[in-house]
C-alpha cells in the first residue's frame, strides 16, 4: 500500500509536470511549422552573389508550393534544435579584452518572413525586411529578454551592438519575444538569454560560403507539415536536381522530443506505480479475506442477534478501510520525503504537491476498497447455523 | 396451511397438544423437515415435525445427541430454513420473508442463549450486551440504560469493562442472558443453555428463564438435563428428527 502510494504519488507528479510543459508557452507557434536541413550543390555557395540569389530563389520557390503559407531559410540557431552564439558588447561601452568577457547572445540569421512563419510577436519598432541586405546598413532585432538585460527600462532602438567574430556594428531596429531556445524546461533558468536575428542577405561577404552550407528551412503549412514533404521535395529537385532535403521534422515533435526523457521516467513510474497498484488491491483482496474468515464465527453470533447484511459490509468495509488509512498514511509521509528527490524531474509543481497527494491517496483507498469488497460481500454470506455449530 | 385465517385464540390444528394453554398460537410447525447434504450425504435431520407453541409457553426439547434439537431450534428462531413444510410465526409464514424481515425478527422477537455462550471475544461485556440494541438503531443513552437494567438483572453489572476470557463459564452465560434479554424479545431460545454450566451456576441461569417465563416470555429450551426438563410445562422427545413423544 505504502510502496504503491509512493510511485503512484511520483507518477502522478510527473503526469502534471507534463501537463504543465504542455501549457508552456514555446514563445512561439510551433503547429503547422516544417523544419529542414537543406545541402545545396556545391555552385551555389562559391560567391557571395551565387549564394544570397540561392537563398532568394529557395524562399520565392517554396512559398509558392501550394499549402505552404511562409517560408524562411534559417542559419544559425534554430529553437529547440540548434544554437549559435556570438560575443557581443554594446556600442558607447569600453570593449571588453576578451571574447571571455563578451556576453553572448543567441543568434539566429533569417529572411524577413520567419517571424510570420514562426508566430512570434513583434514587440517593438520592425523586423527584418527585404530593404535590409548586403548594400544597406547592417541592422539586428533582438528579443525581450535581450532588452530587458540589457537596456532596462531604455528604449533600444536606434542603439547598436558590437559583434566580435564578424567583425560588425548593427542597429537595432525592432524586439520581439522571447523564444524558449532550451527548451519549454530549462530555458528560464539557462544562462544564456539573449537572443538576436539577422538578415541572411547581410551576413558579411567572406562568411557567406561558410554558413551556407548550414541552410535550413523553417515553413509554416496549411495544414499538417509532414503531409507537404513530398511537394517540397518535388520543388527544390526541380530547382536543382542535387538539392537534398534531410532532417525533416515537425517542430511539434521537436518539442515533444524535447521532453521524451520526462516522459519516459513517467512511463516508467506509472508502470510502476499499476503494478503497485494491481498488488495492493490483490494483497488488501486477500488480508481481508483473511481476516473476514478468522472472524465467520464473530459474524455468524452477530447475524444471529440481528445484524443485517449491510450491517456485516459495513463492519468488514470498515475494518478494510481502516487497515488501507494506515496504508496510505505511511505511503503519504514516505512520498513526502521520496518525491524530493525527483525535484529536478519536475516542473511547475511541487514535490509534496497537496493535489497530487490527494489525489493518489483518494485512488489508492478506492482500489483497496474495491479489493475487499469481495471478500466483504462473501462475509454477509456467512451461515449463522455453519458459524455456530462448530462449538 | 388451511387454517392460516384463524383470528380465534382457540386452536383448532389436530396437531395441537391435548393439554392446550389458553392463548393465540405463536409458533406452528407443519410438516418441517430439514435434510443437509453434504459431499452427497444427505442426512435427515429432522422428518415431518408438527407443532404449536402458544404464547407464554414455557416448552423443552430433549432426546440424544444428534437427533436434531438444534436444528430444530435454529428453525425456529429463523437462522435456518426448513427443506419442507411451514413455518407461521405470530400468523405469519415464514417462508414468505426477506433476509431483511428475518434480520429483524431476530433482532426484536428473538433471544438466543447458546450452550457455548457464543460472545464477542473482541467486545467487552458492555458492548456484547448492547449488540442487538445497535443493530436496532437505537439511541446511545437508551442502549445504555437497557444494557446496565439487563446486566443488573444477571448479577454482571460490575463487569461491564471486561472482556469475554476475563469471566468464568458461569458469569459468560449471564452475559449472555443478559444479551438474549437486553431488546425485550417475546421468544427465548436456549440451547442447552447449562451444557457447559456447573449445577449452582446452570440453577441460577434456569432460574433467570423461569422469571422471564413469568413476565410473559414464550421459552423453548433445548436440555438433556432431567432435573430442568420439569420447569417447562411441555416437552417434545425428539428421536431421529421426529417427535416421539409429548408429555
Ligand atoms: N450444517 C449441517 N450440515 C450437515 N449436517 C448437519 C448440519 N447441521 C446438523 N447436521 C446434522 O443433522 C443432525 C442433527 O443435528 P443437531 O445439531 O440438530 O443435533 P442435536 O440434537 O442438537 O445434537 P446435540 O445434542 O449433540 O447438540 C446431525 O446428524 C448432524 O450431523
Ligand atoms: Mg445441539
Amino acid at each position: 500500500m505504502a510502496l504503491a502510494l509512493v510511485l503512484l504519488a511520483g507518477a502522478g507528479l510527473m503526469i502534471r509536470s507534463l501537463a504543465g510543459l504542455w501549457r508552456v508557452d514555446p514563445g512561439f507557434n510551433p503547429h503547422n511549422v516544417l523544419t529542414f536541413r537543406l545541402a545545396l550543390p556545391p555552385a551555389a555557395s562559391t560567391t557571395p552573389e551565387a549564394a544570397r540569389a540561392t537563398w532568394h530563389q529557395l524562399q520565392d520557390q517554396l512559398t509558392a508550393v501550394p499549402g505552404i503559407q511562409s517560408a524562411s531559410l534559417t542559419v544559425g540557431a534554430m529553437p529547440m534544435a540548434g544554437d549559435s552564439e556570438m560575443p557581443f558588447w554594446l556600442e558607447g561601452q569600453p570593449k571588453p579584452p576578451s571574447q571571455a568577457e563578451m556576453k553572448q547572445a543567441i543568434t539566429y540569421l533569417v529572411q524577413p518572413d520567419y517571424l510570420k512563419v514562426m508566430g512570434i510577436p513583434l514587440q517593438r519598432g520592425r523586423f527584418l525586411s527585404s530593404a535590409d541586405n548586403e548594400h544597406s546598413p547592417i541592422v539586428t532585432v533582438i528579443d525581450e529578454r535581450f532588452r530587458r538585460l540589457y537596456f532596462g527600462n531604455q528604449d533600444p532602438i536606434g542603439r547598436s551592438i558590437n559583434f566580435d567574430i564578424v567583425n560588425i556594428t548593427a542597429e537595432i531596429v525592432g524586439v520581439v519575444g522571447h523564444v524558449k531556445q532550451w527548451g519549454l524546461d530549462t530555458d528560464a533558468t539557462s544562462s544564456m538569454q539573449a537572443q538576436c536575428y539577422f538578415q541572411v542577405n547581410q551576413i558579411p561577404d567572406q562568411f557567406v560560403p561558410l554558413l551556407a552550407g548550414y541552410s535550413g528551412f523553417m515553413l509554416r503549412t496549411a495544414g499538417s507539415p509532414l503531409a507537404q514533404v513530398g511537394s517540397i521535395r518535388d520543388a527544390l529537385s526541380r530547382m536543382n536536381s542535387q538539392q537534398v532535403m534531410y532532417n525533416v521534422q515537425a517542430m511539434d515533435e521537436i518539442i515533444s522530443g524535447s521532453l521524451a526523457a520526462r516522459r519516459f521516467s513517467m512511463v516508467l513510474l506509472g508502470i510502476f506505480a499499476a503494478l503497485a497498484l494491481v498488488m495492493s488491491c490483490v494483497g488488501i483482496y486477500g488480508v481481508i479475506s483473511y481476516l473476514a474468515s478468522q472472524r465467520t464465527h464473530e459474524i455468524g453470533i452477530r447475524v444471529a442477534l440481528g445484524a443485517k447484511r449491510r450491517d456485516v459490509l459495513r463492519m468488514v468495509l470498515a475494518e478494510a478501510a481502516r487497515m488501507a488509512l494506515l496504508g496510505v498514511a505511511i505511503g503519504l509521509v514516505a512520498a513526502l520525503g521520496l518525491t524530493r528527490l525527483m525535484a529536478n524531474l519536475l516542473f511547475g509543481v511541487s514535490p509534496h504537491d497537496p493535489l497530487t497527494l490527494a489525489g493518489v491517496a483518494t485512488l489508492l483507498m478506492m482500489v483497496a476498497l474495491a479489493g475487499c469488497y469481495v471478500p466483504a460481500r462473501r462475509a454477509t454470506k456467512v451461515d449463522p447455523m455453519v458459524a455456530l455449530r462448530y462449538e | 396451511m388451511d387454517s392460516s385465517a384463524q383470528t380465534q385464540p382457540q386452536p383448532t390444528n389436530a396437531a395441537g397438544s391435548a393439554e392446550k394453554k389458553n392463548g393465540e398460537v405463536l409458533i406452528r410447525l407443519d410438516g418441517i423437515k430439514k435434510v443437509f447434504v453434504t459431499d452427497e450425504v444427505e442426512t435427515h435431520a429432522l422428518t415431518g415435525i408438527h407443532l404449536d407453541i402458544h404464547k407464554g409457553e414455557y416448552i423443552s426439547i430433549a432426546g440424544p445427541s444428534g437427533c436434531g434439537k438444534s436444528t430444530l431450534l435454529s428453525i425456529l428462531g429463523l437462522l435456518d430454513s426448513p427443506t419442507e413444510g411451514a413455518y407461521t410465526l405470530n400468523e405469519q409464514p415464514v417462508a414468505n420473508l426477506s433476509a431483511e424481515q428475518r434480520s429483524r425478527i431476530r433482532n426484536r422477537e428473538i433471544g438466543f442463549i447458546f450452550q457455548a455462550f457464543n460472545l464477542i471475544g473482541d467486545l467487552t461485556v458492555y458492548e456484547n450486551v448492547e449488540l442487538p440494541l445497535t443493530y436496532r438503531g437505537m439511541g446511545a443513552a437508551e442502549r445504555k440504560r437497557s444494557v446496565q437494567v439487563s446486566l443488573e438483572r444477571v448479577g454482571m453489572s460490575h463487569r461491564t469493562k471486561h472482556y469475554p476470557s476475563q469471566l468464568s463459564g458461569g458469569q459468560q452465560q449471564r452475559v449472555a442472558v443478559a444479551r438474549a434479554i437486553v431488546g425485550k424479545p417475546s421468544i427465548m431460545l436456549a440451547d442447552e443453555p447449562t451444557g457447559n454450566l456447573d449445577s449452582k451456576n446452570g440453577e441460577a441461569v434456569m432460574e433467570l428463564l423461569r422469571d422471564l417465563h413469568r413476565e410473559g416470555a414464550t421459552i423453548c429450551m433445548v436440555t438433556h438435563d432431567p432435573r430442568y426438563v420439569s420447569h417447562a410445562q411441555r416437552t417434545f422427545h425428539l428421536f431421529d428428527g421426529r417427535i416421539v413423544q409429548e408429555t
